[in-house]
């Protein structure tokens, strides 16, 4: 008879044996007086170790939760922190966007064009950017049915995916193409100390759009900005409807010399839509030519720090909805470009085997792809795609236009969908993306304890190379 | 109050529900920093960052996003007040003890065993430690721990796995001296 492993007992004690094998667990240690033996021995090692841990941790003071509760109910400056976080705090104003007729489309098709000066102190240094907002895939339309901003996703997990198409924010009705609001950068030293004379150069588009310069408090004046809504999620933002507010991208760089750069590429901004924007910067001390330092919102790999969660799923219920078959066209401001790119998609589940029956769609501006379903090997044919211009990382080294990109669509019923918005598209090439597909059950399982259908984020973490962060700095300060 | 993002389905409330993931911070931060004067503060001040920052919670799981917030916002304070300066995980060990010894001898019996671990237990690496005080004190699940670390499920199973084979090796050595 041989002898339970250590590693099955702790499965067995932490629960995660199935019935059968936890059955034979109890069976065998019934029958080994070793096996349990040893079985109780890792038993009281369980106990010790949490009662070691807990043993060690403090107790909190009588008040702490009603100390808790007493800041919560201050505002954000009364414990402004010795100790901040580089990540933006917002407040709780109106959002200031400006809608898609009108006034504010002109305002985007200047803003945005190569070369269009209004507002921009550095007009004449914009690039060419392709698959810049026209006005003429201004389009209004009409498929979205609107929700308010609670969407529980759980509670949708035990219908079919298509089914929730009306019960989810889609296409947009009446979008906005800029959204506008006013921003302000802190930038202090790792001592906590504000550092005044730090030029921070806040770039969108391939344009710079301000070079600001802190003050004595370490402060920029607060400025004005009016942005583009994310490439990427244009197509699904609908205003006061949707689930998403508007949401624009936004690169600054902040340098002084001394001290280490820092690029950060920012998605979702003006997203809260209280149309603010703050963020603070702590710069360390560092060597001229340095690697800046870079940090990006949105670059990250975790269902939550990826970006929008609740696009993802309103992504995949709309793209389950589309009649099957040949590809389709919708409207969105973003036109594609008259490049082709190939993908193919393996689709493969949380233990690496790979789900059959899954679909995919892939969508790029107005082109959605024609649908393709998974073999047995998970494997889909190379679909075939456009790209749009993805504008965190345009630039004057980019005369071509910024690297295209198409957003991928994967569900199937059972399984949460997975979305990938910034998936690289190369013209006349063709490259194989793995998606992970997560089974509603498996995520219930490992501990999931809301959203159990939210969309997982297809790519892992895309931080921007060390050379395109340098690009940015050196840039921004032949502009200063 | 209701998260405006409508994600965290009252979860995260001001009002009581808070208190559900105050001792969560409160483990890994004593954890990491091994300053009980500091244990207090941080864990406040991590429950006031992620109350503000609520809509920036896009799903998932919402614990292992607050332990996420709670280890980035102690590497944070450390880096600033350099705080393992100021006391070591020993020192740390022996204050919390120092307290324990006045309690009953059956208690006291008891504390001797639970010392001998805690011991050992410094002789971990801080990822190892942090991951067990996740998956021990604050009954984690491999895939929260790992949200939280960044690493994948399986990396934290086996580093788990070790970590606790080690400690078991460690114990039964001492036990045959």
């Amino acid at each position: 008879m041989s002898h339970l492993r250590v590693e099955d007992l702790w499965r067995y004690l932490d629960g995660e044996l199935t019935v059968t094998e936890a059955a034979e667990v109890q069976t065998h240690t019934m029958r080994c007086p070793m096996c349990a033996e040893r079985l109780e021995h890792t038993r009281q090692l369980a106990a010790r170790l949490e009662t070691a841990l807990r043993a060690a941790v403090p107790a909190p003071r009588a008040t702490f939760h009603d100390d808790v509760v007493g800041a919560l109910h201050r505002g954000p400056r009364e414990h402004a922190p010795e100790r901040r976080w580089r990540w933006k705090a917002t407040g709780a104003a109106a959002a200031a966007v400006v809608v898609a007729a009108g006034a504010g489309w002109t305002l985007a098709e200047r803003g945005w064009v190569p070369g269009g000066g209004a507002g921009s102190r550095q007009g004449d240094q914009s690039v060419a950017v392709r698959n810049a907002p026209s006005a003429d895939n201004l389009v209004e339309v009409g498929a979205g049915t609107g929700t308010s901003s609670g969407v529980t996703v759980q509670n949708l997990v035990n219908q079919p995916l298509s089914s929730r198409a009306t019960q989810l924010p889609l296409l947009a009705k009446a979008a906005s193409a800029v959204v506008a609001g006013s921003a302000e950068v802190t930038v202090d030293t790792a001592s906590g100390a504000p550092l005044a004379g730090v030029h921070v150069v806040l770039i969108a588009g391939g344009r710079i759009l301000h070079t600001l310069v802190t003050n004595a408090a370490g402060q920029t004046p607060r400025t004005n900005l009016q942005l583009a809504v994310d490439p990427a999620l244009a197509p699904i933002l609908s205003g006061a409807e949707a689930s998403l507010s508007p949401q624009g991208d936004l690169v600054v760089v902040v340098w002084r010399t001394g001290y280490r750069p820092i690029v950060a590429y920012d998605v979702g901004v003006f997203g809260n839509g209280d149309g603010t924007f703050t963020q603070t910067f702590t710069m360390q001390v560092g060597a001229p030519g340095e690697t800046p330092e870079r940090v990006g919102y949105g670059f990250d790999t975790g269902p939550y720090s990826s970006y929008h969660v609740l696009a993802g799923q309103a992504l995949a219920a709309w793209a389950a909805s589309l009649a099957p078959g040949s590809g389709t066209s919708v409207q969105s401001r973003r036109p594609a470009s008259d490049t082709q790119g190939g993908l193919s998609i393996h689709v493969q589940d949380p233990s690496g085997r790979p789900v059959s029956g899954a679909s995919v769609r892939i969508l790029a501006g107005v082109h959605v792809s024609q649908l393709q379903t998974t073999d047995a090997n998970g494997n889909t044919a190379t679909i075939q795609t456009p790209g749009i211009g993805d504008w965190r990382f345009s630039g004057p080294w980019n005369v071509a236009g910024p690297p295209e990109v198409a957003t991928v669509i994967v569900w199937k019923d059972g399984y949460a969908p997975a979305v990938g918005y910034d998936e690289p598209v190369r013209a006349g090439g063709t490259r194989t993306l793995t998606v992970q597909l997560e089974p509603i059950r498996w995520r219930q399982s490992h501990g999931w304890d809301n959203n159990l259908g939210a969309a997982s984020d297809i790519a892992g973490t895309r931080l921007p190379s060390p050379e395109d962060a340098a690009r940015f700095v050196q840039w921004a300060q032949s502009q200063s | 109050m209701r998260c405006p993002a409508g994600m965290c389905q009252e979860r995260f409330c001001e009002f009581g529900c808070l208190r559900e993931y105050e001792g969560l911070v409160r483990n890994l931060v004593y954890h990491i920093t091994h300053n009980p004067n500091d244990v207090d503060d941080l864990t406040q001040e991590i429950l006031v960052k992620a109350y503000q920052s609520r809509n920036a919670f896009r799903g998932g799981n919402f614990r292992a996003y607050l332990c996420r917030i709670a280890r980035n916002h102690c590497y944070d304070a450390l880096r600033k007040r350099r705080l393992r300066s100021e006391v070591t995980l020993e020192d740390a060990a022996v204050e919390q003890w120092a307290v324990s010894a006045e309690t009953p001898e059956t208690v006291a019996l008891a504390d001797e065993s639970t010392r001998e671990v805690y011991a050992l237990l410094t002789e971990l690496g801080e990822t190892d430690r942090e991951i067990l005080v996740m998956r021990h004190l604050n009954d984690m699940s491999y895939q929260e721990i790992a949200e939280v670390m960044g690493m994948q499920a399986g990396a934290v199973r086996t580093r788990v796995s070790r970590a606790r084979q080690k400690v078991q090796e460690l114990l039964e050595r001492r036990a045959a001296r």
